[in-house]
């Protein structure tokens, strides 16, 4: 068995979107990590010409070494500011000291700094930004030269910083995203279970059907999905309702058909165990044991018609068969009840071989019942002809008797299942015909019933398409 | 006791025919509905056998056809529908007892002499007369206790004659009887059975009636 949907549906789903959100984490890392850098140089930009704005063009004229100590003063400010501010929260003094900057005089001279600045000059080469390195420590710089004064000021970030933001943002994704992954996995899963709910549904309508009962499903209640599937589950059904019922049919027919040769059997039976003579004794066992035969002859032509019906619409097994060489077969069978009846048996054939496309077996019957008819039907000291032709598109076989023949307002009914014609004193079960018929039907040939031209009888004609 | 079985089925009709025979009826068959409608019409029988299943005329339907035309005779179907629905419908179109295929001979033939009893307004199965006993069941007849064999025919003669005691039963009513449509049947047939009768059961009871027939007086 396949693993279920529900299963395969959620576990691929989560997969995908495993994949998909892993590689939007990645791409949005790096274009948030340029955005952060172009964020933070234009705030660089801004702050250092700010300051070089405020110091003014007459920076020796200022009182440098309070600015200075003031600046020293800056990191305990920002202490005092987050522990009134955020009370608890950790301050992040390594920020502090990560951030520098530096006024430089045209000679060379520190003249202000940030505290823990670099004791080294962090100037570029050129005004405007720039990465240097320091002590293993990498740095954005930016540099600003004011000509009137002659003062470089510089502002420097550590990179490590700087890159952190990214990092830290690229971490909480991360976070967002494992808490997530299971509450996705969780609706998905309802989503499919709901989805596959009407499928439910309908596996409940055929579970908890009675065997009898084969309705088919109502197609209006199915998900399209599934519509083909139902669709030939209902016509599985048909065919096992057409199935049933046949079976059922063939059963009732069976005991009904069987119970007046039974009745007949127990009757003889009684009538001779009644009797003290000898004669009449053995005359009611005869017609006992002619009883059983017939009962054994229904039975046969029964199972023959069951076996017959099931492929109603279709015709298994078939084969080119030469007509000539089984009808001859079966004559040569047939031919001792012939002779013991005093019945002439005569087979005519156009051919030697005329090919059909069929069911050997299925002709076979057909063969055996019509001859078999023809014999029964047949009176002493008369004439069973049997004709095979063929032309360009039919191969014919036909049986003639000169028995009583039907009538012809009954050349209709004697297809129906056990319907015999009255007063004839054979014994047929009354399937003969219609077993021909069927098969017949089954091989696209058409059947007909004639009278012969001179006498009574009847010819029965059956053409097969080629 | 002349009786009439309908019945198609060859084999089946002639059984029945042979072992009611043997309890002492004369059956007469025939084998589809059209002409048992004729017989009935023209002529008396004790009772009917009924298939259902028959051609030109259904059972159902000649069953109600003469009981619409007045027939009273008792009616038996023999068929090999068993349903409620089939039983009810059967006795409801006017038949006496319904038995399915395959069935006991001699339980037909029990059910054929209760039928006709009934029909005939006695309840005791036992026919007597004088010192004379008829046992329909047994097939046995008594003078004074003692057992007389009789054959089949003088056996459903007196039985008819008992049966109808205080009444005169002409000559063709006998040998219909006794014979149905049998052909080749000896003219003086019918005499001779009454010879044997009064002779075995050394009974003068059996009173002719010249030019009309035979009576038995009623009892008493």
């Amino acid at each position: 068995m396949k693993a279920s949907i529900r299963t395969f549906l959620l576990l691929n789903l989560l997969l995908a979107i495993t994949i998909t959100t892993t590689l939007t984490a990645i791409g949005n890392y790096y274009l948030d990590q340029k955005d952060i850098q172009e964020h933070l140089d234009s705030l660089m930009a801004l702050s250092a010409l700010s300051y070089q704005s405020l110091l003014g063009d007459d920076i020796h004229n200022r009182p440098l070494q309070k600015i200075q100590d003031s600046l020293e003063f800056i990191p305990h400010k920002i202490e005092n500011f987050y522990q009134r501010r955020f009370l608890n929260d950790q301050l992040p003094t390594s920020y502090i000291d990560r951030f520098s900057f530096q006024v430089w005089t045209n000679g060379g001279k520190l003249l202000l700094h940030s505290a823990h600045a670099p004791e080294v000059p962090l100037t570029g080469d050129v005004d405007g930004f720039s990465d240097l390195t320091i002590d293993n420590q990498k740095w954005r710089i930016f540099t600003s030269y004011n000509d009137k004064s002659g003062i470089r000021t510089a502002l420097a970030e550590r990179y490590d910083t700087r890159n952190e933001l990214g990092h830290r943002i690229a971490q909480d994704d991360l976070y967002i995203m494992l808490l997530t992954f299971p509450l996705s996995g969780l609706l998905i899963w309802i989503i499919i279970g709901r989805g596959l709910g009407s499928l439910d549904k309908v596996a409940k309508e055929v579970a908890n059907r009675a065997p009898s009962h084969l309705q088919p499903v109502d197609l209006e209640e199915v998900p399209e999905e599934i519509k083909p599937v139902i669709d030939e589950l209902n016509n599985l059904f048909n065919r096992l309702k057409e199935g049933f019922e046949r079976e059922k049919r063939f059963a009732a027919d069976a005991a009904h058909e069987l119970r007046t040769p039974l009745a007949a059997i127990k009757t003889q039976a009684q009538v001779a165990l009644n009797t003290t003579n000898e004669n009449e004794k053995t005359e009611a066992l005869q017609k006992l044991i002619a009883s059983v035969n017939r009962s054994t002859h229904v039975v046969q032509q029964l199972l023959t018609m069951s076996k017959l019906v099931p492929e109603a619409d279709t015709l298994n097994d078939v084969v080119k068969v030469n007509l000539v060489k089984i009808t001859r077969e079966i004559l040569a069978m047939i031919a001792p009840t012939a002779i013991e009846k005093k019945i002439e048996l005569e087979l005519v054939v156009s051919d030697e071989k005329i090919m059909l496309n069929g069911n050997p077996t299925a002709l076979s019957i057909l063969i055996r019942n019509l001859v078999d008819n023809a014999i029964r039907y047949g009176h002493e000291n008369s004439q069973v002809t049997v004709k095979v032709y063929k032309d360009f598109y039919h191969v014919i076989f036909e049986v003639e008797d000169n028995g009583p023949g039907i009538p012809e307002e009954l050349k209709s009914r004697v297809f129906e299942r056990f319907y015999r014609v009255l007063g004839n004193k054979s014994t047929g079960s009354g399937l003969g015909l219609a077993i021909v018929q069927q098969i017949t039907q089954l091989h696209g040939g058409s059947i007909s019933l004639n009278s012969p031209s001179k006498g009574t009888g009847l010819i029965v004609k059956i053409v097969f398409p080629l | 006791m002349r009786l009439l079985l309908v019945e198609d089925d060859e084999q089946l009709g002639d059984a029945v025919k042979a072992g009611l025979t043997q309890f002492g009826y004369t059956v007469d068959w025939l084998k589809d509905g059209d002409s048992a409608r004729s017989a009935i019409r023209s002529e008396t029988f004790e009772l009917i056998i009924l298939d259902l299943g028959l051609p030109k005329l259904s059972g159902l339907a000649l069953l109600q056809s003469f009981r619409q035309d007045g027939v009273s005779t008792p009616v038996i179907i023999l068929t090999a529908r068993e349903s409620v629905e089939d039983r009810i419908k059967g006795l409801d179109s006017g038949a006496d007892d319904y038995l399915t295929k395959p069935f006991d001979l001699n339980e037909l033939s029990a059910r054929v002499r209760a039928l006709v009893r009934r029909s005939q307004g006695r309840a005791d199965a036992i026919l007597q007369y004088r010192n004379v006993t008829l046992d329909p069941a047994a097939h046995s007849v008594t003078v004074d206790n003692e057992l007389v064999n009789l054959p089949r025919r003088e056996f459903s003669l007196l039985l008819k004659l008992l049966e109808n005691s205080g009444h005169v039963l002409s000559r063709e009513q006998l040998m219909q009887s006794l014979y149905g449509w049998e052909e080749d049947v000896d003219s003086n047939a019918l005499e001779v059975h009454i010879h044997n009768l009064r002779k075995k059961l050394n009974a003068n009871f059996i009173r002719t009636i010249r030019g009309v027939g035979y009576m038995v007086e009623k009892n008493g």
